[in-house]
């Protein structure tokens, strides 16, 4: 009996694109939370693009930058569930930001896959020296004043974190993306920083050091480098990228979407994924629908009472 | 130095390759386009190159889109028509004695008798000669100035003098802009406070959105900017027709004789004034806000005070055309001096390469554009340089391929200018109008294009009434950001330290020159 409800099961699944096919009725619009040029950008639109080469739907991508992707998600939330107004962003623009917004809640959207994970990790400029955090902290303790690029609290909370972990000092710089954190180091504007993929070919060059990794594990471009809960900071910032819709979006319509994305992300040949495989290793992230849902819902949860205790 | 060569010759390159490697001329084609529209545009009285740069980017982009791929095409008209419209102008301002551009003005003094005279083609072609070289001078300037002053401000200036430098800036804009310093000064200010919209970085939300969650990334750039610029001045130029104030053309227009052409004995014999008149009009020009026409009243000032013949300015002497289409000319490359280098637009013409540069792909101007990353290359994955380098050094190839336009086909076609030059104002300016709107409508979301340009044009008007000059205006609006995000930086780098400003010597010296420029409008203000 279960065999068959299984084997049913499977055949139904397999049968579902057929019967659940979904078309948009007009172009999709592709809403993406950053800025031109920047991790986020780039990938939403070399997806968009294939995306419309693959099913022939019309994607617009359209930059609607600011706040940690909230400008984008304050938009997106009052558009209707369609699936024909999408918003790109990271999950910290609804696992973290909501938490500074009256307008905003993890609730008032719908999930839809996410696309890659991020390379999150501490740097600095590689005329400085520094190599490990230990040397972040000899610096400070020997008197250099230290200067933290963070593009959102998010990530300023979490350099705070570090530099309370690490009992020195630093002042914060609000930077436009991660883009514009690489430009403050690179123009000597601060002399630590966060990035969350967008440094690799810096990096590669020899222009910047990876401190450490801010990831569960060390990052893909210095795996000998520990990450900071292995020095004992219990810190987390790494992200996803993400596609979500409008609070209400029809699970056949969110699962197609998903279901188009992920036929793309696992085609050896898609731009995209080269992209992710280059920029944000080692392969494209793929958790959709509900599982991704709850995974947003508990990090939330998380960021609240992390916040609740920098607080006190 | 072996490097400079390396990136010199990616930037050349760079703008005859295509997307798949092959070879294109698209760009090349795209300046001719914008050399040949810009010669016209500025030949028709009542328009401008930076009318038609404004009416251009928006159907540019539409036909090439945002991507990368775009910018250069896209750029290089519209560099075209900047550089195109420098010459155009002088054509009716000696055939008829009507400038095509305001800073064709001048021109008339000597243009205009030397053609009454029988000199028409002699007079043409003087001003295309002083014009095209005084031009490439500054573009020589340019290339030289850009690369050194981003080196020099990003190695020595932290954030607070970044800050007072802009701080500076539009102090310095609006003392010398237009007759009422002060009227500028509030309209720098008024232009800071509408931009102040939308994002604020602090994390709490955008504010100034007045609920509209549109608004949360700012005003639509290209709207606000067509509306306050261009629209305006339509709406204006529309009153003046109505009113009959609107002085057709001091002359019957009646083609005069062509005469003999240019020798290059003649030409050779310009040389020493023209290389005063583009050292006088690059000088100028690297300043944010002076402008052609102040280049071009320099200019011939000194030229005429240098002469052995200064009565002689005004009855038609070459060396006066000289004087003013060399100056005014050369201001176009040099105003790209502190756009390339600093991000500051210094006129209305390097505003919209700003925006166009800021709607297109990733590249952006400032100072590490000029970051000289050594080129080096991982087998098997990519190769590692400054992007936006090659990309300068693109924008400085297209620059040159339009100034070899300008000097074939645009001297051929300001021969044959003198009819096209007479096309009403009724005409053009619904036109304008309309494709404004429509541009504004396509690009920026729809009815809240539409809406801001309408607004936008609603003040620029204004302010156009009250005599107040709109230049100070936008560049405050453009520059307020950068400024927020410079100025929040110093304070939250300092550690909260509350005279973040006043701790460095260079952002002291440059906040006490601006103090300087506000106590001088004041005075200057009290006088009048």
């Amino acid at each position: 009996m279960r065999k068959i409800l299984t084997m049913g099961a499977a055949l139904s699944l397999l049968a579902a694109p057929a019967l659940a096919e979904w078309n948009p009725d007009g172009p999709i619009r592709l809403w993406i939370g950053y800025g031109a040029g920047g991790g986020t950008d780039v990938q939403g639109r070399t997806l968009a693009k294939e995306i419309e080469a693959l099913r022939g739907w019309k994607v617009l991508p359209e930059n609607k930058a600011g706040e940690d992707g909230t400008v984008m998600s304050a938009q997106l939330k009052g558009e209707e569930p369609d699936g024909q107004t999408l918003g790109f962003a990271i999950t910290t623009t609804y696992d973290f930001a909501p938490m500074n917004s009256d307008n905003l809640s993890p609730e008032d959207f719908t999930y839809v896959t996410t696309t890659a994970g991020s390379q999150m990790a501490v740097l600095a400029r590689a005329e400085s020296g520094w190599e490990t955090l230990d040397d972040l902290k000899a610096a400070a303790d020997a008197g250099e004043e230290l200067v933290w690029a963070n593009w959102g609290t998010q990530v300023e909370a979490g350099a705070e974190i570090v530099a309370r972990a690490l009992d020195i000092d630093v002042n914060h710089l609000r930077t436009k993306g991660g883009r514009g954190a690489l430009n403050a180091l690179v123009s000597m504007d601060a002399n630590v920083g966060w990035g969350g993929g967008v440094q690799k070919p810096l990096v590669e060059a020899g222009e910047l050091n990876i401190l450490a990794s801010a990831e569960t594990s060390p990052v893909a471009l210095a795996p000998e480098k520990p990450t900071l809960q292995d020095v004992g900071i219990d810190l987390n910032l790494g992200y996803q990228y993400i596609i979500t819709g409008p609070a209400g979006m029809p699970d056949e319509i969110r699962d197609e979407i998903a279901a188009v994305v992920a036929e793309i992300l696992n085609n050896p040949d898609s731009e995209t994924r080269q992209f992710i495989e280059k920029q944000y290793p080692p392969a494209p992230i793929l958790t959709s629908g509900d599982e991704l849902r709850s995974q947003v819902m508990t990090t939330y949860e998380a960021n609240v009472n992390m916040m609740e205790a920098l607080a006190e | 130095m072996d490097l400079v060569f390396q990136y010199i010759q990616l930037g050349i390159t760079s703008v005859f390759e295509g997307p798949e490697g092959g070879l294109t001329l698209l760009p090349v084609f795209m300046v001719l386009i914008g050399v040949l529209t810009g010669v016209l545009i500025g030949a028709i009285p009542g328009m401008s190159g930076p009318f038609a740069m404004a009416i251009a980017l928006p159907i540019l982009v539409s036909i090439f889109g945002y991507g990368n791929d775009a910018l250069y095409p896209v750029l290089g008209c519209l560099l075209g028509i900047m550089k195109g419209a420098t010459v155009g102008g002088a054509v009716p301002a000696i055939l008829f004695r009507t400038p095509g551009t305001p800073d064709a003005f001048l021109t008339t003094l000597d243009g205009y008798p030397m053609a009454a005279k029988g000199h028409a083609r002699k007079a043409i072609q003087t001003a295309h000669f002083s014009s095209v070289l005084g031009d490439n001078f500054s573009d020589l300037a340019l290339f030289i100035a850009a690369p050194a002053i981003a080196l020099t401000v990003e190695r020595i200036l932290g954030l607070p003098e970044k800050s007072a430098l802009i701080i500076l800036s539009l102090c310095f804009m609006a003392a010398v802009v237009g007759k009422a310093p002060l009227k500028g000064l509030l309209g720098g200010l008024l232009g800071m406070f509408v931009s102040l919209i939308g994002s604020a970085m602090s994390g709490n939300g955008p504010r100034l959105t007045m609920g509209m969650p549109e608004l949360g990334n700012g005003l639509p750039l290209t709207s606000a900017v067509l509306g306050v610029l261009v629209i305006s001045e339509v709406l204006v130029s529309m009153e003046d027709i109505r009113n009959n104030c609107d002085d057709a053309s001091s002359s019957d227009g009646k083609r005069p004789e062509m005469g003999p052409r240019l020798t290059w004995v003649e030409r050779t014999a310009m040389l020493p004034g023209i290389l005063r008149g583009a050292s006088i009009g690059t000088l100028i020009g690297s300043l944010p806000g002076i402008g052609t026409t102040t280049a071009a009243t320099l200019s011939y000032d000194s030229a005429k005070r240098a002469s052995k013949t200064p009565e002689a300015f005004g009855t038609g002497v070459p060396a006066g055309v000289v004087a003013t289409e060399s100056a005014n000319s050369a201001v176009s490359g040099a105003n790209l001096i502190p756009v390339m280098s600093l991000g500051i637009p210094g006129n209305s013409a390097a505003v919209f390469i700003i925006l166009a540069v800021e709607t297109i792909g990733d590249f952006a101007f400032g100072p590490q554009v000029f970051q000289f990353t050594p080129i080096r290359e991982i087998e098997g994955f990519d190769t590692i340089l400054n992007a936006g380098l090659v990309t300068a050094f693109g924008i400085f190839t297209m620059m040159m391929i339009a100034n070899f336009w300008n000097w074939t086909f645009g001297a051929m076609l300001m021969g044959v200018l003198g009819h096209l030059a007479k096309i009403p104002k009724s005409v053009m300016l619904p036109v304008i109008l309309m494709v404004s709107l429509t541009a504004a409508y396509t690009q920026d979301g729809g009815y809240l294009g539409l809406l801001t340009a309408s607004v936008f044009a609603l003040i620029g008007y204004v302010l156009r009434r009250l005599d107040v000059s709109i230049l100070p205006f936008v560049i405050g609006f453009l520059l307020a950001p950068t400024l927020e995000v410079l100025v929040r930086g110093a304070f939250t780098a300092s550690g909260g330290d509350p005279f973040f400003l006043l701790k460095s010597p260079i952002a002291l010296v440059m906040l006490a020159l601006s103090v300087f420029l506000l106590g001088r409008m004041v005075v200057q203000a009290r006088k009048t």
